[in-house]
């Protein structure tokens, strides 16, 4: 068996050394967000309502109230100013409210949209999606007026 | 047993101070205090009704006391639930403003807004109504449910009727509210009609009106003045929705 000159294995050793240090630091820059936000729900939590660090859902008329937070490598910023804006204000519309950190946002209609959040020069977009209403017909039945008490017939439904 | 009675007087000390923290607190309230509290807690919301058709603010004394004070509550205060489609209004106090501050509400979805400043949802369910201090600032949000109305029921006296006795050239009152699939009475207003079906045996009045009428719409309550002896009945609608009351008038 022929055996691969030692310089070629100390050349590949390097070259795989470089490609750990690589991928670890694509990772690092790449793979996790340099800074993200922090959400939490702030008011009672409505039926089809969730909210995560990178997605909001609601339902059509619904609202939510969330506390929203710029984070920098894991640690909370509570002193930076987070705006809000939503790239589809007919779908999910995002305001501020007199709290500080907490925006209301409403289901305005049905679909999806994103809602970037900007602290300092960067801005974190999260998906929202509104729900439509579930489909409803109504089951009240015409109420027939009709004679009583001996009364004889009043005629058919009003 | 100086232990037990001892052990004893110290619960006693506690349960008084219990009672004491209890009423603070309840005198603490402001009696006048009207509205439901948002969900950010920035402020209150103030039902209101727009039309004399919502039960929530009948005044005629037909409709039970009790029911009313259960599902409508305060005077103000949001109802337990709302007829799918019925009309109401609502106002926030800001407790930080004083008494000039309006703010504008807004429904969540377009849907449940037909009027401006006035509200309607469209379909059974929780929907959410935002007070804006301007475009771009919400102050607080309320939620209203609501539920279809698959009846509707009429009262006299406290009690729900379906058939009356009066005597010649005696009056009554009579209110109607739409009630969910459990009886519950649900706030908003619907579009009422009440028609009396021989008006030479009873007619009807609006509250506080001479005028004699065969029908009255949009009212929740309605005044019956028993004319001539015999029996006809009264009739109370709001789209499929009805209600009749047999009429016997007595000498």
């Amino acid at each position: 068996m022929m055996r691969p000159p030692i310089g070629f294995l100390a050349q590949l050793g390097r070259l795989v050394r470089l490609g750990v240090i690589g991928i670890l630091g694509a990772g690092a820059l790449g793979c996790s967000s340099e800074r993200d936000v922090d959400m939490s729900l702030v008011t009672t939590s409505m039926d089809g309502q969730s909210v995560s660090h990178d997605q909001i859902e609601l339902g059509e008329g619904q609202a939510l109230g969330i506390r929203v937070y710029a984070v920098k490598n894991g640690k909370v910023k509570d002193d930076w100013n987070v705006r809000a804006t939503s790239r589809d204000p007919s779908v999910a519309h995002v305001r501020q409210t007199t709290k500080q950190h907490v925006f209301a946002i409403n289901g305005a209609k049905a679909g999806h949209t994103q809602i970037g959040f900007k602290a300092r020069d960067r801005t974190v977009y999260v998906d929202v999606t509104v729900y439509p209403r579930p489909e409803w017909q109504p089951e009240a039945e015409p109420y027939a007026f009709g004679g009583a008490g001996g009364l004889g017939g009043f005629g058919g439904a009003n | 047993m100086d232990y037990q009675m001892g052990h004893r007087h110290v619960r006693w000390r506690w349960a008084s101070l219990g009672g004491l923290v209890l009423s603070v607190v309840s005198g603490c309230s402001d009696p006048d205090a009207t509205g439901s509290a948002g969900e950010l807690g920035a402020g209150s919301f103030a039902y209101s009704c727009v039309a004399d058709s919502d039960a929530a603010c009948s005044v005629g004394g037909a409709v039970d006391a009790l029911s009313s004070a259960r599902h409508f509550g305060r005077r103000g205060v949001i109802p337990d639930a709302v007829a799918v489609g019925a009309l109401f209004g609502l106002r926030f106090d800001d407790p930080r403003g004083d008494d000039t501050d309006t703010f504008r509400v807004v429904a969540a979805s377009q849907d449940d807004e037909p009027v401006a400043g006035q509200y309607a949802i469209s379909q059974p369910g929780t929907a959410a109504f935002l007070a804006l201090q301007d475009s771009a600032t919400v102050l607080d949000f309320a939620l209203v449910e609501a539920r279809e109305a698959l009846g509707l029921v009429v009262w006299q006296a406290q009690e729900p009727v379906t058939s009356i006795r009066l005597n010649v050239g005696e009056r009554i009152v009579l209110g109607a509210t739409p009630v969910d699939e459990d009886g519950g009475l649900l706030g908003g207003a619907l579009p009422l009609r009440w028609e009396t079906m021989d008006s030479s045996l009873a007619v009807l009045t609006r509250l506080a009106s001479p005028d004699l009428e065969t029908v009255v719409t949009n009212e929740a309550d309605v005044e019956v003045r028993a004319q001539r002896v015999g029996t006809t009945a009264l009739r109370v609608s709001s789209g499929v929705l009805g209600a009749q009351v047999v009429v016997e008038v007595l000498p």
